[in-house]
């Protein structure tokens, strides 16, 4: 490191490579002690880059030895046995093994270094590794020898200094002849006397040792990143650090010839680790994952099960028949399905969605499944493929050799029971959760590194806020601000030197939403398992692309939220409209439907309610299903980014021809007017005119649905795609854009299976709110919370379209919100910080006695605690027992309710003649205080009279007056414009270019907002502090729908107006010309 | 009982009190910045309440710029009115009228001499009121005490009374008993003179308010100057010929002192403590015998400073570099090496290695210089190196400046068993100790 100028930029994650090295065949070296950043704060390289570092530098192998897992094992072996196609050409071939193992921590201090010879050590390593973390908190283990002798089988030991002739001994009594002493030179002090102290027991003792660099590090540059590291481990600065930090930068794998000089009085010890490796015969390749022998009858091979449950599902499914194309589709999934032995997993699943199905359980399978017709016949899935276009091969490949993937969506709300299920059947011993490790992203990579700087935590504060969405380079691009912040330069850039260092190393493992592994074998023979924060699960040390990577077949139980607000609709159907609906019988293609898509009025339907989507849906018009397939996919990064929804729209409008930059294009991309929408085109593109081979369509489909994505990788997939494309005619333009699509569906991008089964749900409430408002309404309210709106936004939604609601009551009121007639009841979950269990007793007893008298009488029987009562005070649930909220509150507030007493005693009725009387901005308030809306009153509505005035006064000034929300379609395009409004929502996604989005609400409707991105950086503390907003624009009308592009944005000037209102009778020439103070009213 | 309440709005320490004492004996702090003095019986020797507050705001003011000030009949009644109406003086009796139209939230200093036992108590009392659509202080008058009690048990009573004037409280006389000692911590760490005496004057300038205040002169000052970058601290001792409280004096007296100080290290912390005497007692001959051991220790130590010896232990220091792996501190202080700290939860354990811990156990020269020695080359040729790998490779402090340096060890024509560094930076070698 000191050597050349300290500079952390160049420490950016890299391969070094100065000179091509060949395999030194003179001077064998495995390096058989390194460590990676799976180490956890302990390493500073990622696997890949310790094993092709090693590789590079001509070794003839590396173990990956990280501290107390084998959590960064399958990163490497990727990086060796399946390098990416897109970056094989700067990858030496030459041979180099790569082996996993462990450096576990002992309760007395010291270490051991465990690889397994064979499949049995590698078992055995990972039961060594579950037991230690068996009941250990997320980053602590505990190991003991008696452990290690019990699983010593098979495992080769590094014992790490320092050395204790008894527990040398004691390990040398458990591995015999397979136990070595570790040696390294590392210009420090300490090694020499380690180095000297292991002669001796080599001499005196016989103990064989072996030359290690013990790496923490691929390159010696990556010194200061470790040091930050050790800082943050130690949770101090830099310079309180001292001697926490490591001496030198030595731990780093260096060249074979600087090794030879190093070790030039014993080079015997640097060429005897090739002679140890060749004794470790074990690969993660050995690894043979056995699916889980799913329940079957008696006597019935798997094979034979699923053919019976298929063709069962088949009738059920097309009860008019089985036409000979789904016979023909049927008979070839289930001969591939056969011939790659995948029955059992189709078994699983089925099983798991059987349960749901026996206990009411709403469920949906999402991703590539819905292009199997098997899937649908087994229930798997809701759409029927023979109705859209996939490709059965996106799900399942003969040359992939992938386990296919199926991800099950369940109502969110119930989801825990389908966990429970698996847990309960396949027991904890062959199902375990998948972990997800967090890595640095930029937020967290900026906080630590400056904490690690000794900058002062409001300076953080101001920077990570100052940065937004936009990451390190924002901050790059502002040097300035160092001063601001009174950072000196050098500091400033040190800073973001180590963040950007920083950003995508591992932090800690988390759990994934509800990736599943489940085996046949126990789980710990296979993975580690550990603890999770949360109770009672369990996950294993790897993340779902390592299972794939070692072809493990993972199931995805996730949570729905919609998926509970469709059951909680269809339940209310049966019982108030007698309707039965479920996902498959919902009436198809109603023109209603589709009518009120076509206007976007989609509030709280699913995916198609975000400002985007409903800008699109008056140009789109969706018409059928596979319109509304294209509508939730095109709104996602791929498409966007790849500027492909305007010429969608236009070619489908007829306004531009439908042409294709090459004749093979057209059988891909007919179906989508010659635009590429879904993930599976751009596979097909790339395979058809850039040349890609199926091993490289297949990486780009991993490319583009995993969340980590490697900058010299996109590289090379560029490199090869454009080139591939002009080889084949295609132009350079349409090439680079075919790689921004990619590049965005790298980010987010459906493919067309996904889509289908999302604009099945999507239909389906849309169905649901166009001709049940109010049933569709409660069961939303009753899964929140969930989806883009508030409740006060579905509240105001379904009264515009006529709902009528009715108040909490303490007499009639559920916990849920409930259907009354035509009117839906609000219930008690409507309140904020309310205990569901208190409810639930409280209505049980009314239920079972019958209504409350009086409140004594509610408090005697429910015993609710005050808090509660309060809380129900507030709501004005006690109006019907002749209570307002006020006198309500005054009395509850002097009971004293102690809980242990059998008697309850209560206040006299002292000075409620004192008690001013509540007016309506006040009654407001409560409401909004108690439950974040209002039923009868909006806060627009009341200021109206006051805004009215005040348009008087901007008239006379010729200033645009306020509009309301319902009379802006009446007005011209282009028209300034002043409104006010309740903020509802507020989004600006990255793709935006930095335009952000806001909806706002008044008594009328809603307001839709566009803010560029200068009025945005202008007016943005305005929005995060002031609810209620006034905003000055120009009216912007495009086929059907109607903007605002905002010039200015400031605070509603609440107390102003109010005080307006209130002088009204005395003051009529109140002077607005001071209504510019900031106010806020309710919360949002 | 005639309240005075100084709201000095910042955290102050106890011992600001002591500044006030010359306004009346009756003086009182309260946490985290109010000072009540009770000047019923010396209002007068001001000319008037008015003129008083004032002089006791302007010294406030000195160290506290944004002091606010009231007077009124009770503690609690000043302080609510210092905040709402600073400045202000509620006439005798008039208390109850003046404090009507504030608003609730001034229930929070509705407290004088001790403070509520929990605000959110006070909090919950005003939410609760706001809730009920009621704002001022005079509107919740109206309500009756039991339905106070009822509703906020003590504390509920506690502020009727006081909003009735019911709650009486005392403010007993104050006795200084605390060290006249300062103490300021720099953000910005101060290398240049003229800052450091900035800084130093601040601090001196409040110990002598205090001294003021508490009637006493300064016999000896000591100023320790921490560093930033070690620990390295600079003991500066004024004792001049006769106590006083001259600021000047002691200022000049500084600066000369502070002269020969090499401020290259910034200085972090400052801690300033005044010996104090009473302004009107004949001073001890400094010749009269010494009885503690700490006296005996004090006057070996001043025979050692007027032989410009520097005295002190020797305390090892967990740093990289090994001009830095000890310093000199005038106390013992104990040392505990930092080393892998073990974190334990139940059965299992988390270890966080110090990567260099064992840096404390590689050997260092009996005689370190002060400033290594470049060699020349003729030097570096006449020296026989005991290895050709270095034995100790040093890198750290990146984030200041890149450093390394390679250890050696060699022996010199004279025999001398020398420690040398190449310089990685510099590319230069320097001979950095001798072993015994």
């Amino acid at each position: 490191m000191t050597g050349s100028k300290t500079n952390i930029t160049s420490t950016v994650i890299s391969i070094k490579r100065d000179a091509p090295v060949s395999a030194d065949r003179e001077h064998p070296f495995v390096e058989l002690l390194a460590r990676s950043n799976f180490s956890f704060l302990q390493g500073a390289s990622h696997p890949e880059e310790m094993v092709l570092q090693a590789k590079e530098l001509g070794y003839e192998g590396l173990a990956l030895c990280d501290l107390n897992g084998l959590y960064g094992v399958v990163r490497a072996f990727q990086a060796i046995e399946y390098p990416s196609e897109f970056l094989a050409h700067k990858i030496s071939n030459r041979p180099f093994h790569f082996y996993c193992g462990a450096e576990m921590q002992l309760a007395n201090k010291t270490s051991v270094a465990l690889i397994p010879l064979n499949k049995d050590g590698y078992t055995n390593l990972c039961r060594i590794i579950t037991e230690s973390k068996r009941n250990s908190e997320k980053g602590f283990s505990n190991l003991t020898l008696d452990i290690l002798a019990l699983y010593s089988d098979d495992l080769m030991a590094f014992a790490l200094p320092p050395w204790e002739p008894g527990l040398l001994n004691q390990l040398r009594d458990i591995y015999h002849d397979r136990l070595y002493l570790p040696v390294w030179k590392d210009y420090t002090w300490e090694s020499l006397h380690y180095y000297r102290q292991a002669l001796i027991l080599e001499e005196q003792h016989g103990f064989e040792l072996f030359a290690t660099q013990r790496p923490f590090m691929h390159a010696a540059e990556r010194k200061p990143v470790l040091d930050v590291l050790t800082c943050i481990l130690h949770k101090c600065t830099l310079r309180e650090a001292k001697t926490r930090l490591i001496t030198n930068g030595e731990r780093h794998l260096k060249p074979i010839s600087e090794l030879v000089k190093i070790w030039a009085d014993r080079p015997d010890l640097l060429y005897k680790t090739a002679d140890i490796a060749r004794r470790i015969q074990f690969s993660l390749k050995e690894l043979r994952y056995e699916y889980p022998e799913a329940a079957r009858p008696p006597g019935m091979e798997a094979d034979e099960y699923l053919r019976l449950l298929t063709e069962q599902g088949l009738k059920w499914r097309f009860p008019n028949g089985i036409s000979p194309k789904v016979r023909e589709m049927v008979e070839h999934e289930l001969a591939l399905i056969h011939e790659l032995r995948f029955e059992d997993y189709f078994l699983t699943l089925w099983d798991v969605c059987q349960f749901a199905v026996r206990e009411g359980i709403l469920h949906q399978g999402r991703g590539s499944a819905a292009n199997s017709v098997v899937c649908y016949a087994l229930g798997l899935t809701a759409v029927d493929p023979t109705k859209v276009q996939l490709l059965f091969e996106r799900f399942i490949s003969k040359e992939r050799g992938e386990p296919p993937d199926i991800d099950i969506d369940f109502e969110s709300g119930r989801r825990e029971e389908v966990i429970q299920y698996i847990y309960q059947k396949y027991g904890s011993e062959h199902a375990a959760m998948v972990c997800n490790v967090i890595c640095y992203r930029s937020r967290m990579a900026l906080r630590e590194s400056a904490k690690v700087l000794g900058i002062p935590l409001p300076t953080i504060d101001e920077a990570v806020k100052f940065m937004g969405r936009e990451g390190i380079s924002r901050l790059e691009s502002a040097p300035e601000k160092a001063r601001e912040w009174k950072i000196d330069e050098k500091t400033f850039k040190l800073w973001l030197q180590i963040a950007r260092a920083l950003v995508g190393f591992p932090r800690h493992l988390g759990i994934h939403p509800g990736g599943f592994l489940i085996a046949k074998r126990p789980i710990m023979e296979c993975v580690p398992v550990e603890k999770a924060t949360m109770d009672q699960r369990y996950v294993i040390q790897w993340n779902k692309d390592d299972l794939n990577i070692l072809k493990m077949l993972k199931i995805d139980v996730l949570g729905l939220g919609m998926l509970t607000a469709l059951q909680k609709c269809f339940e209310l159907l049966k019982k108030h409209r007698g309707v039965h609906y479920d996902l498959y019988n919902v009436p198809s293609d109603d023109p209603a439907t589709y009518e009120m898509i076509g206007r976007a009025d989609t509030v709280g339907t699913f995916q198609i309610e975000s400002r985007a989507q409903m800008s699109l849906l008056p140009r789109l018009k969706p018409r059928n299903f596979y319109d509304l397939v294209i509508e939730v996919a095109i709104i996602r990064p791929g498409p966007i980014q790849g500027g492909m929804i305007h010429p969608f729209i236009r070619r489908r409008d007829g306004l531009e021809p439908v042409t294709y930059a090459h004749e093979d294009l057209k059988p891909i991309l007919e179906r989508t007017c010659g635009v590429p929408i879904f993930q599976e085109q751009i596979m097909q593109i790339a395979s058809t005119v850039g040349g890609f081979s199926p091993g490289e369509a297949d990486e780009l489909r991993r490319i583009m649905s995993s969340s980590w994505k490697k900058q010299d990788l996109m590289l090379g997939l560029r490199q090869r795609l454009i080139s591939g494309m002009l080889d084949h005619g295609i132009s350079q333009q349409y090439a680079e854009q075919i790689y921004q699509t990619i590049v965005g569906f790298a980010s987010y991008g459906f493919p067309e299976s996904h889509a289908a089964s999302f604009a099945l749900i999507t239909y389906t409430s849309c169905y649901i709110k166009c001709h049940y408002p109010e049933i569709f309404v409660t069961g939303l309210l009753n899964a929140q919370p969930m989806g883009f709106y508030s409740p006060r936004a579905l509240i105001m939604d379904a009264q515009r379209h006529g709902v009528k609601f009715l108040g909490i009551d303490i007499q009639k009121s559920e916990y849920d919100y409930t259907i009354e007639g035509e009117c839906v009841r609000a219930g008690f979950r409507a309140i904020y910080g309310l205990k569901e269990k208190h409810i639930q007793e409280t209505v049980e007893e009314r239920e079972r006695n019958g209504p409350f008298k009086d409140l004594s009488d509610l408090i005697r029987r429910t015993r609710l605690p005050k808090s509660t009562l309060m809380q129900l005070a507030a709501a004005d649930a006690f109006e019907s027992l002749g209570l307002p909220p006020r006198q309500a509150l005054w009395r509850i507030q002097a009971l004293s309710l102690d809980e242990q007493s059998l008697f309850f005693t209560t206040a006299e009725e002292r000075d409620e003649e004192l008690l001013p009387v509540e007016d309506e901005w006040e009654k407001l308030n409560r409401e909004y205080r108690s439950q974040g809306f209002s039923l009868v009153r909006h806060p627009l509505g009341i200021l109206r009279p006051a805004l009215e005035r005040w348009s008087d006064w901007q008239r006379v000034r010729n200033s645009p007056p306020f509009t309301k929300a319902h009379r802006l379609s009446s007005l011209r395009n282009g028209m300034p414009v002043r409104v006010a409004g309740l903020l509802s929502l507020q989004q600006r996604p990255p793709t935006a270019k930095g335009f952000a989005f806001l909806t706002l609400e008044d008594e009328s409707g809603l307001i839709n907002v566009v803010l560029p991105p200068d009025i945005y950086d202008q007016f943005r503390l305005t929005l995060i502090y002031h609810p209620l907003l006034h905003v000055c624009g120009i009216l912007e009308k495009a086929s059907g729908v109607i903007n605002i592009k905002a010039q200015s944005i400031k605070p509603l000037p609440v107390e102003k107006l109010l005080s307006y209102l209130s002088d009204q009778a005395t003051s009529p020439q109140y002077d607005f010309t001071r209504c510019h103070n900031n106010h806020t009213v309710g919360s949002r | 009982m005639r309240t005075l309440c100084l709201c000095l709005q910042r955290d102050a320490a106890p011992s600001v009190a002591e500044n006030f004492l010359t306004f009346s004996p009756r003086v009182h702090y309260r946490a985290p910045g109010l000072v009540f003095l009770d000047i019923t019986s010396t209002a007068k020797l001001f000319g008037g309440e008015q003129n008083l507050m004032n002089e006791a705001v302007q010294v406030s003011k000195e160290f506290f710029p944004e002091t606010v000030a009231a007077i009124s009949d009770s503690p609690w009644g000043a302080q609510v009115l210092a905040n709402e109406k600073p400045g202000a003086i509620s006439l005798p009796a008039h208390e109850i009228n003046d404090l009507s139209q504030a608003p609730l939230s001034r229930l929070h200093q509705l407290e004088g001499l001790i403070a509520w036992r929990s605000s959110q108590e006070i909090e919950n009392i005003i939410d609760f009121f706001h809730g009920i659509g009621i704002h001022r202080l005079n509107q919740i008058r109206k309500f009756q005490i039991d339905s106070f009690r009822e509703r906020w048990k003590e504390t509920g009573t506690l502020v009727w009374k006081r909003l009735h004037g019911l709650d009486k409280q005392v403010i007993s006389p104050l006795l200084p008993t605390e060290a006249v000692q300062d103490y300021v911590y720099l953000d910005f760490p101060v290398s240049l003179l003229p800052f450091l005496l900035h800084c130093l004057e601040q601090s001196v300038k409040r110990l002598f308010a205090r001294l003021q205040g508490r009637g006493e002169y300064a016999r000896r000052m000591i100023i320790n100057l921490f560093c930033e970058y070690s620990e390295k601290v600079h003991v500066i001792e004024l004792e001049p010929a006769s106590p006083n409280r001259n600021q000047e004096l002691f200022m000049k007296l500084l600066e000369n002192k502070l002269a020969d100080v090499n401020l290259d290290n910034p200085i972090k912390q400052i801690e300033v403590e005044v010996v104090p005497c009473p302004e009107k007692i004949h001073q001890l001959s400094f010749f009269e015998p010494r009885v503690s051991d700490r006296e005996k220790m004090e006057q070996l130590v001043s025979v050692f400073h007027q032989a410009r010896l520097t005295t002190g232990f020797l305390r090892p220091q967990d740093e990289i570099w090994p001009e830095d792996g000890w310093r000199v501190t005038p106390e013992f202080e104990d040392y505990e090496p930092i080393e892998d700290s073990v974190e334990v939860e139940g059965q299992s354990f988390q270890i966080r290695p110090a990567y260099s811990a064992a840096l404390n156990q590689s050997p260092r020269p009996s005689r370190l210089l002060k400033k290594p020695r470049a060699l020349s080359k003729t030097e570096l040729d006449r020296l026989q190196f005991l290895s050709s790998q270095p034995i100790e490779r040093l890198e750290d402090s990146w984030w200041e400046s890149s450093r390394g340096r390679d250890y050696y060890f060699a022996i010199s024509p004279k025999q001398e068993f020398l420690w040398i560094f190449y310089d990685r930076i510099e590319n230069q070698y320097y001979l950095h100790g001798y072993f015994d």
